[in-house]
């Protein structure tokens, strides 16, 4: 998907509004396309939506830690289908500590388990007005179609 | 174990120089050195005695000292001679002696000390004078405390009368009339006085309140001393006042029992200033005293040795412009031996002040 | 044989400097460079070294024959006759066969003259570029013509070309015009290299690749070696502890161990080894800068204390300074609620979560694991120091400094080989003893520039007063080749027989007043140079300037007017040397000195050589000193006196007497130049877990005997135990054997591999795997031997009940107490050194508390002795594997070498003199003597000085009461009249 996006943003197959978007983003990268992808394919998609990203949002910013080092937010793995609710709440306090930090107001995961996740647990955290969207529905947000 | 004989005889002087005379004939020991006259002279002088029958003049106990004797004991000691001599000293006489083995200017190997508890000197002139209208002035001396009292200043505050460290002390304090107490300190003393077969004894009751008071007034009068000369050398100007008639003619500094150098830097070329540094310091400041460095050598002195200062007090009797240098040094020798919790003589194991490294000490805070 | 060649030595930082000097002392000539425009290296950045947290880097230059060199504070620069330094110098390549080499270097310009650069600074005021300085770690700022390293000497500035606009500004500022702004490197070619030594040293890694501590991104996360510079009085902060972000006044510091180091995901498969004593190091100083309110907290994995005197040190400073040691790896560093404090969350040792905030954190960067030497650096003939291939303790860099220069020396020298021979200054003598002291003052007018700031009138009317015969000149500028020339021709054709100088700070040093002296006649102990320049910027208005100037050419007249120069003392030095004990350590000595055709004595207790051969398991380790059994045993110069001792030993450096015993009551005189003892040691005995008690309680050395042997069987499920610092690294044997961590997991890595199904438990305290031989460790877990660390109130026990033996101890992972049975129990015992009080009262030296000889210095002069001419290597001074007791061999016979690489020994200028007329033999002279260097000539009733081990630091002279012993070249009145000028 990155690939792709990337694909139809450079050859100007799609056009996008990078004012729409005023508040600040802050990016969070999933174990599933980072440090997984990196052990089973030997890539991970670090660089690729950060730079769609660059095209997309013009107050975006990275969590600290990010890349390769960048804390998982405790959703995956399949934990959303357990009854171990509370577990799965506590292993995100260091990623929503993080994205506190930033001041953000938007979340952009690109993945399905970080999505639902962070979702859930925004609440018991104190941030229920955090918005968390998928990239290619930031992307989506931000078309200009005529 | 601390015994303690008593000696009788005519007069004290007359029981000393019986046990010193047993001491000879009996070969206990080859030679002893102790004061005494002599033909020529009133005034005692250290002397090397082997032959028993010339102890005539024989006067430790007399309250003179033309000189401190530590200097003539360290010559007649310097090495080891494989012959047993006693000396027989004051208390600062031997003090200084043990700071001078410290030096390795002299050794103690095959020495016996004789103590002489000493209840202070009179002046050189002042003894001769009485000492020629007198007879047997010694005796006189220690019934008299108007003439006690004559003593000279360094005596009047010294607080260590009683001899330590030796290995016979012979006291007066508390014997009866005509007795000298001997007491051992050591085993070597414990020997003597078992082959001497001098008559053993409890040490009289009312020696222990005599010494007690004689302690007490001495301190006093010490540290009313300290007071007033410290008064008069804690400022720069004051100490230039105090010497300022210094003639650099280094009596004091001869006469000082553990002044050990074999030829003072004073007096060398360090100090012997060619005439164009003379000029030079008078052309650049206007004028200068000669001789120069007056202050510096007293200065010197004091650092090089107070911590080791018996406070024998020859210094100012010797001083032909009458400086009191005696109460200069012992006042200043007691503030540098306080710092160091150093006393000079107190214990022959106890290393020079300047000679001990620490290494925790060495490590500074960072 | 090649007169004018220099060897090469690439990297002036310790390694560089010891080596080169090393060679230098030898009588080689050493070219030294370093791709930075200072020298120095990391160290010349850090103030405090432990265990004294005092520098201490001079303590590595030359303690005899210091006339060849200045004895300046080696952090501010090296100076010595036989070693040219080239600054901001690379190699590009190199070339040719071993003993012949040709390299190219690029040599770039410094863009300052450093004969014309006073150090006024102007330039810098001029200069518009600002950037961060990597001398201060980025805390400060610096132009592009800077000074690198702010104490160097001579201060001269340099462009750094990388940054320089090439405006021009600072070359019009310059009043000296040492500005030169080509900045083309130059490629030169050297030819004839008879060796190179690499010793470049390790790039520390750069934390800001590992985000996870937000270095680069929280202002409180610092490395390591920025701590340093604030720990320094020369900092950012003059000493005192602030943190960056706001200048808080730091209580709180955290200190994360093995960062970029024991990491196997970058590749850092290794230990940086000096990271963990360098961390409790500067825990110590903080904790003594803050005061009472410091908390200081070290989180490591293993405290990698294994030097002889790191565990004391360390458990000083847990006590003193309360330091917290942490055992938790710690992942990531966050910032706190705050935004300015720092988060580390860890788990402690009860299993709990703990979030900690702290002032600040730093980071303990090792080696960089990109790092990666050049490929020439495996070419014949060139020599790599292992400092450069791995990130070392000092101690370990300045060793194997010294076994790099003895193998790039051994392979230059031949028989009469191109060694240098000293030029001593005799021929000055006679002439000056003679003649009346005559000085000439040449006063330098810097141009035009001190014309106006100065009296001159005054100062020629006052310098006419002065006492002594004086003659005066003034040139416009020394620095001036014209200049040089005219005050060169004038000095030929005076009678003056000493030298005073007013100029300015770059004549101050010894280069050029050694090219003076030579070109001139006047020796160069009768020259002084006073640094006009520099008093004159200080001072206000012009009587003031005047006075000042007066005040100090008087003093420097009076000095050098009461100087008389006395022969110096020489003495002849015999080219043999005793060693004694033939373990590995002192056949390697022997040998490295028999090939450079000097005769060994070697003195060994047992009949055997070879030491504890039998203990060493390293197959190498094992091969290496095999075959220096036989070469020693074969070398003709090399006389083996097997079963005997030494009974007696006194002389001096160079001339050496030592009697010696055979077991069959033979005894015999030796005389030497040098003593070196090499003494070892022996596994250490003991009684605790039941030991001796059954034959499945074995030591680890017995036990990887028995593993040697064909008949060694356990079961194939067999538990096998190993309990490492058995009796050590506690009171009263408070010292890391350094060799049984290591053992033990070889040990452990072939039980596994050869009984798949055994259970192999080690239980520790720290694995003390440094360097590489981490990959060790690696493996050992790899191979599934399992690790119990344990500490001292929870030591593991062992029963013996009928027969089995039942190890009980508790697992802190599991937090539950852990029970097996074993079937072999194997206590690393670790080492005691051989018993050598005899020895150290009959050479007259110093001992550990447990019995180790004392090196002079553990850092800088690692094996040396306190006194000079005897040195010491192997077990005997610390424990050591088995190939670092070899290097410590050649680096020892190193030392040796550069009394034995001499005919004569010269005294130094500055030694201590007699004089004997005035000596009352109160002997306090001998006993404040830190080096030994006096001694009681009892046939002749003398004090005498031992010329070859006074330094002249002069606490002799300071002792004596009437200046019987002075120190040359300070006599009484030079000193006491410049202080009078002064006043």
């Amino acid at each position: 998907m990155f690939d792709l996006l990337v694909d139809y943003i450079r050859s100007g197959r799609i056009r996008l509004d990078k004012t729409k978007i005023t508040h600040r983003v802050a990016y969070h990268d999933p174990c599933n396309y980072g440090r997984k992808s990196q052990e089973l394919f030997g890539h991970g998609y670090y660089e690729e939506p950060r730079w769609i990203l660059d095209q997309c949002i013009s107050d975006w910013v990275d969590l600290f830690p990010a890349g390769g080092n960048q804390y998982c937010c405790g959703g995956g793995g399949g934990t959303l289908l357990t009854p171990y609710r509370d577990e799965r709440i506590h292993y995100a306090r260091r990623k929503m500590e993080q994205i506190k930090r930033t001041g953000a107001k938007m979340l952009v995961v690109p993945c399905h388990s970080c999505h639902g996740q962070i979702k859930a647990v925004a609440e018991t955290y104190g941030m229920p007005d955090l918005r968390v969207k998928y990239l290619w529905e930031v992307v989506a947000d931000i078309l200009i179609i005529d | 174990m601390i015994r303690y004989a008593l000696v009788k005889n005519r007069s004290p002087v007359h029981a000393v120089k019986s046990v010193l005379e047993k001491m000879l004939s009996q070969k206990l020991v080859d030679a002893i050195l102790a004061a005494a006259r002599n033909p020529y002279s009133l005034l005692p002088m250290p002397t090397l005695f082997c032959d028993p029958g010339k102890m005539e003049g024989i006067d430790p106990l007399a309250p003179v000292a033309p000189f401190n004797a530590a200097r003539q004991a360290a010559a007649v000691t310097k090495q080891p001679t494989g012959k047993r001599i006693a000396l027989v000293l004051r208390p600062c006489e031997q003090r200084a002696l043990i700071e001078l083995v410290k030096l390795k200017q002299c050794s103690l190997e095959n020495v016996i000390l004789i103590g002489v508890e000493c209840l202070g000197r009179l002046e050189n002139q002042a003894y001769i004078q009485h000492a020629s209208e007198v007879s047997d002035f010694t005796s006189v001396f220690y019934k008299n405390p108007d003439m006690q009292a004559e003593v000279t200043r360094a005596c009047g505050v010294c607080e260590q009368f009683t001899p330590a460290g030796v290995d016979l002390t012979i006291s007066l304090l508390g014997a009866p009339e005509g007795g000298v107490g001997i007491t051992a300190e050591t085993e070597t003393g414990d020997t003597l006085i078992t082959q001497l077969e001098l008559a053993v004894a409890d040490e009289p009751e009312s020696r222990a309140a005599a010494v007690g008071k004689l302690l007490q007034g001495r301190i006093a009068a010490r540290d009313a001393l300290f007071k007033a000369t410290v008064e008069k050398i804690n400022h720069i100007e004051k100490f230039q006042e105090l010497i300022a008639t210094c003639l650099s003619c280094h009596s004091c500094r001869i006469s000082c029992p553990v002044c050990y150098c074999k030829e003072c830097v004073f007096i060398t070329d360090i100090f012997a200033h060619p005439p164009e540094t003379l000029l030079r310091r008078a052309m650049k400041r206007g004028a200068v005293k000669l001789p120069t460095d007056t202050t510096m050598f007293h200065l010197t002195r004091l650092a090089h040795m107070s911590h080791a200062c018996v406070g024998c007090g020859h210094c100012s009797s010797v001083c032909p412009s009458n400086i009191p240098v005696a109460d200069i040094f012992r006042t200043v020798a007691a503030q540098t031996q306080a710092l160091f919790d150093y006393q000079p003589g107190r214990d022959i194991s106890e290393p020079i002040p300047y000679l001990v490294f620490e290494e925790e000490l060495s490590e500074s805070s960072v | 044989m090649i007169k004018n060649t220099k060897i090469l030595v690439v990297g002036a930082g310790i390694s560089g400097i010891r080596s080169a000097l090393d060679l230098a002392e030898t009588g080689h000539r050493v070219c030294l460079i370093d791709k930075a425009p200072a020298m120095g290296g990391i160290l010349s950045q850090l103030d405090h070294q432990f265990p004294d947290n005092h520098c201490g880097m001079c303590r590595m230059l030359p303690m005899i024959d210091r006339d060849n060199g200045q004895q300046f504070c080696l952090r501010k620069g090296l100076f010595h006759e036989n070693i040219e330094i080239l600054l901001s110098t690379e190699i590009i390549s190199i070339e040719g066969n071993a003993g012949n080499l040709t390299v190219t270097i690029s040599r770039r310009p410094q863009g300052v003259d450093p004969d014309r650069c006073t150090g006024c600074r102007d330039c810098e005021s001029e200069c518009n570029i600002e950037i961060s300085d990597e001398f201060s770690a980025g805390f400060r700022k610096r132009k592009a013509i800077y000074l690198p390293t702010p104490h160097q000497i001579p201060n001269q500035r340099v462009i750094d070309w990388d940054t320089c606009s090439l405006c021009g500004a600072c070359r019009d500022a310059c009043p000296t015009g040492s500005i030169d702004l080509d900045n083309q490197p130059e490629t030169l070619v050297l030819e004839n290299i008879p060796a190179v030594i690499i010793s470049t040293g390790v790039e520390l890694y750069d934390p800001g690749h590992v985000d996870l501590y937000g270095f680069g991104h929280l202002p409180n996360v610092v490395t390591a070696t920025a701590f340093e510079r604030i720990l320094s009085s020369s900092g950012p902060y003059q000493g005192r502890l602030f943190r960056p972000s706001d200048g808080k006044a730091l209580k709180k510091i955290a200190w994360i161990q093995c960062v970029g180091s024991r990491n196997i995901m970058i590749g850092a498969d290794y230990c940086s080894t000096a990271c963990c004593m360098f961390a409790v190091k500067e825990a110590l100083l903080a904790s003594r800068k803050i005061g009472k309110d410091a908390r200081t907290a070290i989180f490591y994995m293993d405290m990698r204390t294994f030097g002889r005197d790191f565990q004391r040190y360390k458990d000083r400073a847990e006590k003193d300074a309360g330091i917290r040691f942490v055992r938790c790896r710690v992942h990531s560093i966050e910032p706190a609620e705050n935004d300015k404090d720092i988060l580390i969350s860890y788990i402690d040792s009860s299993g709990n979560p703990i979030d900690e905030t702290f002032d600040m954190a730093v980071l303990s960067t090792g080696k960089n694991p990109e790092f990666q030497l050049p490929e020439f650096a495996s070419r014949e003939g060139v020599f790599t120091v292992n400092s450069a291939r791995g990130f070392m303790d000092i101690q370990g860099a300045v060793i194997s400094a010294s076994v790099a220069s003895e193998k790039a020396g051994r392979s230059v020298s031949k028989k009469g080989s191109a060694l240098l021979q000293q030029r001593p200054e005799k021929l000055y003598f006679d002439a000056v003893c003679e003649e009346k002291p005559q000085l000439q003052i040449v006063l330098c007018t810097c141009g035009d520039f001190l014309k106006p700031v100065l009296d001159w009138d005054r100062i020629k009317a006052e310098l006419k007063n002065m006492p002594g015969r004086i003659e005066i000149a003034r040139i416009k500028m020394i620095c001036d080749q014209n200049g040089w020339d005219e005050m060169i021709a004038m000095l030929r054709n005076t009678t003056a027989n000493r030298l005073l100088l007013a100029a300015c700070n770059p004549l101050v040093y010894l280069p050029r007043l050694k090219e003076l002296s030579q070109e001139t006649g006047i020796m160069p102990s009768l020259m002084e140079v006073i640094n006009l320049r520099s008093m004159v910027d200080q001072a206000t208005d012009l009587a003031f300037r005047t006075r000042a100037v007066l005040c100090e050419l008087e003093m420097s007249i009076r000095r050098l007017f009461s100087h008389n120069p006395v022969e110096p003392a020489l003495y002849p030095v015999s080219k043999s040397a005793l060693i004694v004990g033939a373990g590995p350590a002192g056949l390697t000595a022997a040998i490295s000195l028999a090939v450079r055709d000097f005769k060994v004595s070697l003195v060994e207790k047992t009949s055997r050589l070879g030491g504890n051969w039998s203990n060493i398991q390293s197959a190498e380790s094992r091969e290496t000193i095999r075959t220096l059994v036989t070469e020693v045993e074969n070398h003709p110069l090399i006389t083996i006196h097997s079963e005997a001792e030494v009974i007696q030993s006194f002389g001096n450096p160079g001339r050496f007497v030592t009697r010696i015993r055979s077991n069959n009551k033979d005894e015999k005189s030796l005389l030497h130049g040098v003593t070196i003892l090499a003494t070892g040691g022996r596994a250490a005995e003991t009684t605790a877990y039941s030991y001796r008690k059954n034959n499945k309680i074995t030591t680890l050395f017995e036990l990887e005997e028995r593993l040697q042997q064909p008949d060694f069987a356990v079961g194939s499920n067999a538990t096998i135990v190993f309990i490492q610092c058995v009796d050590s690294r506690e009171e009263p044997r408070n010292y890391c054997s350094r060799i049984c961590c290591l053992k033990s997991l070889k040990a452990a890595i072939t039980l596994r591999e050869v009984y798949p199904q055994s259970q192999v438990y080690i239980f520790y305290r720290d694995i003390m795997t440094y360097g590489n031989s981490e990959q060790v460790y690696t493996q050992a877990r790899r191979k599934g031997v399992m690790f119990i660390p344990y500490d001292l109130e929870n030591k593991p026990r062992v029963r013996i009940e009928s027969g089995r033996i039942m190890v009980e101890g508790s697992d802190p992972v599991l937090d539950e107490p852990v029970f097996f049975e074993a079937d072999l129990v194997a206590l690393a015992t670790g080492i005691v050194p051989n018993p050598a009080a005899d020895l150290v009262s009959i050479f007259n030296l110093k001992t550990t508390c447990d019995g180790f000889i004392r090196e002079a210095d553990s850092k800088w002069r690692p094996v040396d002795t306190g006194r000079e001419g005897i040195f010491i290597c192997g077990v005997g001074r610390s424990p050591s594997r088995a190939n670092e007791a070899m290097d410590e061999g050649k680096a020892a016979a190193q030392r040796a070498l550069r009394i034995l690489s001499k005919d004569t020994m010269i005294a130094s200028r500055h030694t201590a003199r007699v004089r004997h007329v005035f000596c009352s033999l109160c002997e306090t002279c001998m006993h404040v003597c830190p080096h030994g260097a006096r001694y009681m000539d009892f046939e002749l009733q003398r004090v005498q000085v031992d010329h070859a081990a006074c330094q002249g630091c002069g606490v002799c002279a300071a002792g004596c009461p009437n200046s019987a012993t002075i120190i040359e070249s300070f006599e009484e009145n030079g000193i006491m009249g410049a202080i009078e000028a002064a006043l």
